[in-house]
């Protein structure tokens, strides 16, 4: 079943929306959740509610690319699962160290004078991202939105995890000074 | 900010960015659980079934333990003696010996090796994980196959000792040729001896008798020769007449299966004398 009559199913209320979305993006969510959590069943949990809201989400949105739209709900719920587990002294993996390389792009404060707008933040990260190759651009996406490791992303790109570290760290570098220049003090 | 902030700002960047191959994306195939039993089944049943098989090499290698160490402590280490079959007659022993062995004249010539009526029917059977104080160290273990848990203990059996007995017989460098044992004397070649003073009890022994009359080496075809046989036999001696052709001639041999104390206290005919050698005296 493409995305389309999925989507569809979601329309027409039809409750097989949910299996269908399973079948096809079951792991790819569980994917996106575990890398967070770092455990299944806050997994299952995630991807449990990801369903719920998407099918909540669903009318009115009628997202245009399904996968996107099913990976930003399991990660922000994740995100939320996982500080949740951080004050119960739960969770890790990967996430903490991914989040140690993002600091070096902001100041790590809490007190920011500057109210962030963060929309404006957004389309500049986009402009960022536009301004690399495609392979760096996915090597970014990937540690950074999806939280893969960097042996993963490695292995996927046939490149040895200390190359990668080493791309990532430069384009860290490269978007602090990126966000420095359009006057973002993070 | 914090990088958890950034962390959750990247959450809202547009579609398009996140469309990168990624493992994730593959459909999720999903098991019945049906499938997941049968998986588990099938992983129990090969488990238990490697089991199985280990414990059968174990068992295994530890039989062929008994045999190599049977090889490497023994010049030579033989099984029990085999019938007229090929089949394996199993162990030996003096009671066994004493209370079986007889030979008839018309049986002898009749088959290459012709071990007369030997009757291994009161075998001992020993337990593979036992270590029985009754089971011969030395022993080789002959698991029956239709009762694969027990088997028969047979000592090794020796023919040969580590002199070349084909190039120097006797220490006082007599030859085959000068040898004259008269009658009423048993002399028992140099090689067995030593056979018998290294391993003693704990192994038989095949070994080859030349007969002689008043000095005189008998032929091994003879009337007396064959009278001789039967007369050990019946005394309690397994004795064999073994055929060996080389190619040209037959040699028509005198041999006895017997141990150290039945070698060593030999039961001589006053009328006859003895020469008593390990089987490979004469290099078969």
């Amino acid at each position: 079943m493409n995305d389309s009559q999925i989507i569809d199913l979601y329309w027409n209320r039809n409750q097989e929306a949910i299996p269908e979305t399973d079948k096809k993006y079951g792991r790819y969510c569980s994917k996106i959740a575990y890398n967070i959590l770092e455990n299944n069943e806050d997994t299952e949990e995630c991807v449990n509610d990801t369903y719920l809201h998407t099918w909540n989400a669903i009318p009115p949105s009628r997202p245009e690319i399904l996968s996107a739209f099913l990976g930003k709900i399991a990660r922000n719920l994740a995100i939320n699962m996982y500080k949740r587990s951080r004050t119960e002294k739960r969770g890790g993996g990967e996430l903490p160290v991914v989040l140690d390389e993002l600091e070096e792009v902001v100041s790590g404060s809490d007190s920011v004078e500057q109210e962030i707008n963060k929309k404006e933040l957004v389309t500049a990260i986009e402009g960022f991202l536009d301004g690399l190759t495609k392979d760096k651009r996915e090597i970014f996406i990937k540690r950074y939105w999806y939280a893969e490791s960097v042996t993963d992303i490695a292995e996927h790109y046939g490149m040895t995890a200390g190359a990668v570290s080493t791309q990532l760290s430069r384009m860290r570098d490269r978007l602090k000074d990126y966000l420095v220049e359009r006057g973002f003090e993070l | 900010m914090k990088g958890e902030d950034l962390f959750e700002i990247l959450s809202e960047i547009d579609d398009k960015y996140l469309q990168v191959e990624t493992d994730a994306e593959k459909p999720v195939k999903h098991r019945s659980r049906w499938t997941t039993y049968a998986i588990w089944a099938a992983s129990s049943v090969a488990a238990v079934l490697l089991l199985v098989l280990g414990i059968r090499l174990i068992q295994n290698y530890n039989t062929n333990q008994n045999y190599y160490s049977a090889s490497v402590d023994y010049p030579v280490a033989a099984f029990a003696p085999l019938d007229g079959n090929g089949q394996s007659a199993g162990a030996l022993n003096s009671q066994d010996a004493g209370s079986v062995n007889s030979i008839s004249s018309s049986s002898l010539g009749e088959s290459d090796v012709n071990v007369a009526s030997n009757n291994y029917s009161n075998l001992g059977e020993c337990d593979l994980n036992q270590d029985s104080p009754d089971q011969n160290d030395n022993g080789i273990c002959i698991i029956d196959g239709n009762n694969p848990d027990t088997c028969e203990v047979a000592p090794p059996m020796i023919e040969r000792y580590g002199v070349d007995n084909t190039e120097s017989n006797t220490s006082d460098s007599t030859t085959e040729a000068d040898i004259a044992v008269e009658n009423g004397e048993l002399l028992i070649d140099d090689s067995l001896r030593m056979a018998i003073d290294e391993y003693g009890e704990s192994v038989h022994y095949r070994v080859a008798i030349d007969l002689f009359e008043n000095g005189v080496q008998l032929d091994n075809e003879s009337a007396t020769a064959e009278k001789e046989m039967d007369r050990l036999a019946s005394i309690g001696y397994i004795v064999a007449v073994e055929n060996y052709f080389d190619g040209y001639v037959n040699h028509r041999m005198l041999t006895i299966h017997a141990t150290a104390q039945q070698l060593l206290e030999f039961d001589v005919s006053p009328e006859l004398g003895y020469h008593i050698m390990l089987y490979a005296y004469y290099g078969y």
